[in-house]
């Protein structure tokens, strides 16, 4: 036989089927078809031209509004108005928007710090459950000092302080740990804050999430999608799939429909990654999705030392597999991560304390955090310098920080200690 | 199954939403894995696989009247996948040319790309035709995983069929020399 008939043969042998063991074209993508035809009107040559009209006007007054706040001094970006309550004070204009720069020297540097950590505990039967508290820590020309700790996640949103919980919910024949939140200010201690329901039935599968992030508007979780065992519980040998999401807040705040989680389709942030922009985020049910830009539905936010970073999900991760992902390399858009910084080098941080493995300080210039494998250490700071260590907290080997938000505009400060601090003692 | 004669009845479809939608769930079902094999087989990326399928099949539902069965619709469909993956490599390109650390960057997209494709490669044969350049892969899933004929290959291409048949033969001497490299015994392209 010609040996190029016999290599085409080979080759149409082998390429027969598709390239992957996995199918990608699953009833995800296809919800998902669907729910934009739902969504979005159909665009037609003119819409494009349209849009492009629109974007065009969008960025001249984007240009002009830049100018006239360059020309008074500043004012807060648009997409920080979520934060009022930490960052913002309108009465003082731009000075209290977190980078160090802008804040003011008149009087000695405040902080507030809300910082919480997930604890990772392995069963029994190998099923992984996750711990969460939350501590309010506060500095000003004196070392810092812990006002107050509890269970759970709190964050500030807004004008308010709201509760991020995961949970399980029994809705008759199956058990799924989910994350759910609340505002504290207009639900007072919910028996039952985690609002799950379901259109059809009972799924099958074993749901369960955990927190991964937590930051202005955003959370940023894991989903593990898995077959029951036997018994209808969770088998670490069947089959399970983890797929990572960031989510608003407030979307967390409303039912949960089931069959939309375990079908990958409820609405959800989707990461924009345009040419030399910042990574910004986009709810999934917005009409103007942006155009031009890769559009990432699956993403997370990880640590790296001294800096936030946002990881798309390549593959999702298996029974015998973590999660892949991968960096994206873009610089965070201050809407995802605000002061995404470290203001002290890292060799003054290594030669106080040689085992730092993490550090984070406050946009005021007064509070260090900086984490080793067992502690996390809260440092006095002054000109850009460490000064003395105000306390320590233990951390386990399985903890993590998945929060880190700053207050340091005097009268949020004082809100914080107040609100924030009852609402973690009581 | 899925004949594609079943389908010139899309030239008279008309306004009607809840039509359109039926016919775009038959189609999702019978090449929604074709056209993401294809996106994913020329950007070797997941996550633009993902988007590329949306927008295709978007593209379709939008454009069914348009379509004329003197081509297949799984021709129809793949043309329109390739056309959004040469948009994507644009803005692709746009975005690295723009970017300071532009090598490094390729590096790193190149080694997850690669970890995808190792760990899920179906065979042998895929991961090394997955790794052909764009035009030669292009062209060789099309005669040997869909069984193109020259003439279809080349209309969907834009190229003369002689361009097919060069591409061809530049692909198959690539596999031939990897396999000259790899020696991989009885179950290589000779064998």
């Amino acid at each position: 036989m010609d040996p190029m008939d016999s290599m085409d043969k080979k080759l149409k042998r082998d390429l027969s089927g598709g390239p992957l063991t996995r199918n990608g074209f699953d009833e995800r993508i296809q919800q998902r078809i669907r729910e934009r035809l739902d969504h979005r009107a159909v665009p037609g040559r003119r819409s494009w031209l349209l849009r492009f009209g629109g974007w065009s006007a969008g960025a001249v007054a984007m240009i002009m509004l830049i100018m006239a706040v360059a020309h008074l001094g500043g004012g807060p970006p648009a997409g920080n108005r979520e934060q009022a309550i930490a960052d913002f004070d309108p009465a003082a204009g731009n000075k209290e928007n977190a980078g160090t720069l802008s804040y003011s020297t008149e009087s000695p540097p405040q902080t507030a710090l809300l910082i919480a950590l997930r604890k990772d505990t392995a069963g029994r039967e190998g099923e992984m459950s996750s711990a969460y508290r939350t501590l309010l820590v506060t500095a000003d020309d004196s070392l810092p000092k812990k006002v107050a700790e509890d269970s759970g996640i709190l964050m500030p949103y807004r004008t308010n302080f709201w509760r991020v919980e995961v949970g399980r919910v029994d809705l008759g024949q199956g058990e799924y740990q989910v994350a759910g939140a609340y505002n504290t200010q207009t639900n007072k201690k919910l028996d039952k804050p985690l609002k799950l329901y379901s259109k059809e039935g009972n799924p099958r599968e074993i749901v369960r999430e955990r927190i991964d992030y937590v930051g202005n508007r955003y959370i940023a979780l894991t989903r593990e999608i898995a077959a029951p065992g036997v018994k209808g519980e969770h088998d670490k040998r069947q089959e399970k799939q983890e797929t990572t999401w960031v989510m608003e807040v407030s979307q967390l705040g409303q039912a949960r429909e089931l069959g939309s989680l375990t079908a990958g389709t409820e609405h959800h942030a989707v990461a924009s990654a345009g040419p030399d922009q910042p990574l910004a985020a986009f709810l999934s049910n917005e009409e103007d999705m942006p155009m031009g830009t890769e559009l990432i539905h699956n993403w997370t936010l990880t640590r790296k030392p001294g800096r936030w970073i946002a990881e798309k999900l390549l593959m999702p991760g298996t029974a015998a597999a973590a999660p892949l992902l991968q960096e994206i390399e873009q610089e965070l858009d201050p809407t995802i991560v605000q002061h995404n910084q470290l203001d002290i080098p890292w060799n003054d941080i290594r030669a106080v304390e040689p085992a730092a493995v993490d550090a984070y300080t406050s946009p005021a210039g007064n509070l260090a955090v900086i984490m080793t494998d067992r502690r996390l250490l809260f440092y006095g700071m002054k000109d850009q310098s460490l000064t003395n260590l105000g306390f320590e907290e233990a951390v386990g080997q399985d903890e993590r920080i998945i929060m880190v938000q700053w207050a340091i505009v005097p009268r949020y400060v004082e809100m914080w200690k107040e609100q924030a601090g009852s609402l973690l003692t009581d | 199954m899925h004949s594609d004669t079943q389908y010139e009845y899309l030239r008279y479809i008309g306004e009607d939403a809840a039509e359109r939608k039926d016919v775009l769930n038959e189609l999702m079902t019978a090449y929604g894995k074709d056209v993401w094999n294809f996106a994913f087989s020329m950007t070797r990326k997941w996550d633009q696989a993902d988007d590329i399928s949306q927008e295709v099949f978007l593209k379709a539902y939008r454009n069914l009247h348009t379509f004329r069965s003197e081509s297949s619709i799984k021709t129809w469909l793949l043309a329109i996948t390739r056309n959004m993956v040469l948009d994507y490599r644009k803005s692709a390109f746009l975005r690295k040319v723009t970017l300071v650390d532009a090598f490094k960057e390729q590096a790193s997209e190149r080694s997850a790309e690669g970890e995808v494709i190792e760990a899920l490669a179906v065979n042998d044969m895929w991961k090394q035709v997955l790794e052909l350049p764009y035009k030669y892969r292009e062209a060789m899933i099309l005669y040997a995983h869909h069984q193109m004929s020259m003439k279809e290959i080349s209309q969907l291409l834009g190229v003369s069929e002689g361009t097919v048949k060069s591409r061809l033969f530049h692909a198959r001497k690539k596999l031939a020399d990897r396999k000259g490299d790899d020696q991989h015994g009885p179950d290589g392209l000779n064998g």
